[in-house]
Formats: structure tokens, C-alpha cells, sequence
């Protein structure tokens, strides 16, 4: 991994057209400026992390069917109304 | 269009594909979605079909048509709950799916089924599927609205 030390207000080229600049620091946290085309996504990469592992629980239940699932649905909106 | 229209149209093209919970099921192929980069976590698996389950409305599988044992539970929110789910996207990727605006293409969320306590069902509202059907693509994508919650409590969802 490339390591580089900046300064506020100083701020990395990715590309030639993604600027990341260094807005403030505060104690341990470090606030970012991200300078990019509108075809990036920019994401924290903890929200990718936390939609993978929900994608594996949802795919590794061990449900065979949904027998009586929708049951639950229709009974909640029953109870309702 | 309903389940047995679904099931009827174009019947000599259809193939038998094994699926993860609803043993062998004949399915048309052109129905079949790419997801240029997989679903996240589940990068190398690119083919999906989704199949409305034959009894419990509303769910529908999201079926790997490469695994028969990689399959995921959807319900589409805005036909199901009153309360309207329109995710935030970036543009990267609305190109990536080639349209202009969420309006174009279908809206899934995942379903997550705990075995134990199924009535805490949670569905992924901070990473939708959307489907541009003309275009047979699929993409997983993080909603750009941080109301838009990984784990949305589904009975919840109906009281609202």
C-alpha cells in the first residue's frame, strides 16, 4: 500500500481526475474531501463490508421453502386493519 | 403479468433449471439478468433469473442460474408496502445500467429470514437490486440515503 503524509488542505491526484483533499483533522478522525467525476461512486468502505456479510446471511439460511412465510404477512395485515 | 402467464409465454423455449428451493422449475432464458459484477460478496456468480414463489406472495427468488445452490429471497417494496422506497443512486450507477433515472427499471430489495424468528424478516434497503428489464441487466447498488437502512424490520414495514 502506498503511504503518503499530507497536510490540511493539501490533497492527493488518483488518476488524473479524482482529487482527494484534506479538509480538517481533529484528534483521531481526519475529514476528506473527495473531488471526483460524477461516474465514481464514492462510498466508507464499511458499508460495503456490512452489505456483503448481510448478502451472505440472506443467502445462507438454510430456508428450503417459504411454506407459511407469506402467512405471517397476511395475518400482520389482518391484525391491522 | 401474472404467475401463469409467466410460466406459459414462449413455452418451447423453456428450460428445466435447478434451483435452490424449488427443486427443478422451467424458466425462460431470455429472462435471464446479467449482473455485470456479480451481487457484493458474490462477485463471480453474474447470472441471475428471478422467480415469484408459487405460493407465498410476495415473495420472489433472486436465483443464480450458474449455482443452483446460490438463490436469495426478494420482494419488490413498492408493490408490496404502501410506504414508497425510492433508493438514491449514483450516476456510475445509472450508467452502468443504462438509464437516466430510478423510474426506469424495477426496484427488489433482499430478504433475510432468520430460521429461528421468521416474523424478524429484515429486507436491505441500504443495497436494492435494481433490474432494467428491456436491458436484461441487474446491479446491486448502495442507496445513497443513509435513512435507507441494511435491515428494515418487513412486519414493520406493513403497519406503515
Amino acid at each position: 500500500m502506498l503511504v503518503l503524509a499530507r497536510k490540511v488542505n493539501t490533497s492527493i491526484m488518483i488518476g488524473d481526475d479524482i482529487e482527494v483533499v484534506v479538509v480538517e483533522i481533529k484528534g483521531d478522525q481526519v475529514k476528506l474531501g473527495i473531488k471526483a467525476p460524477r461516474n465514481v461512486t464514492v462510498h466508507r468502505s464499511e458499508i460495503y463490508q456490512e452489505i456483503q456479510n448481510q448478502n451472505k446471511e440472506a443467502a445462507g439460511s438454510d430456508m428450503k421453502n417459504l411454506e407459511g412465510i407469506g402467512n405471517l404477512l397476511k395475518k400482520k395485515k389482518k391484525e391491522d386493519s | 403479468m401474472n404467475l401463469a402467464q409467466k410460466y406459459n409465454e414462449n413455452e418451447s423455449t423453456m428450460i428445466k433449471l435447478q434451483t435452490r428451493s424449488l427443486d427443478i422449475v422451467d424458466v425462460n432464458p431470455e429472462t435471464f439478468l446479467s449482473f455485470q459484477e456479480g451481487l457484493f460478496g458474490f462477485g463471480s456468480y453474474k447470472e441471475f433469473v428471478i422467480i415469484p414463489d408459487p405460493g407465498e406472495f410476495p415473495f420472489e427468488w433472486l436465483q443464480s442460474t450458474e449455482s443452483p445452490d446460490l438463490a436469495f429471497i426478494l420482494i419488490a417494496p413498492n408493490e408490496v408496502f404502501s410506504q414508497k422506497y425510492e433508493p438514491v443512486v449514483a450516476l456510475a450507477d445509472l450508467n452502468q445500467l443504462n438509464i437516466k433515472s430510478i423510474k426506469e427499471c424495477k426496484i427488489y430489495t433482499i430478504v433475510t429470514i432468520p430460521q429461528k424468528s421468521p416474523q424478524d424478516m429484515t429486507a436491505n434497503y441500504q443495497g436494492p437490486i435494481l433490474v432494467n428489464e428491456s436491458l436484461k441487466a441487474g446491479r446491486q447498488i448502495i442507496s445513497l440515503d443513509e435513512d435507507h437502512k441494511l435491515r428494515v424490520r418487513v412486519l414493520d414495514l406493513l403497519e406503515s
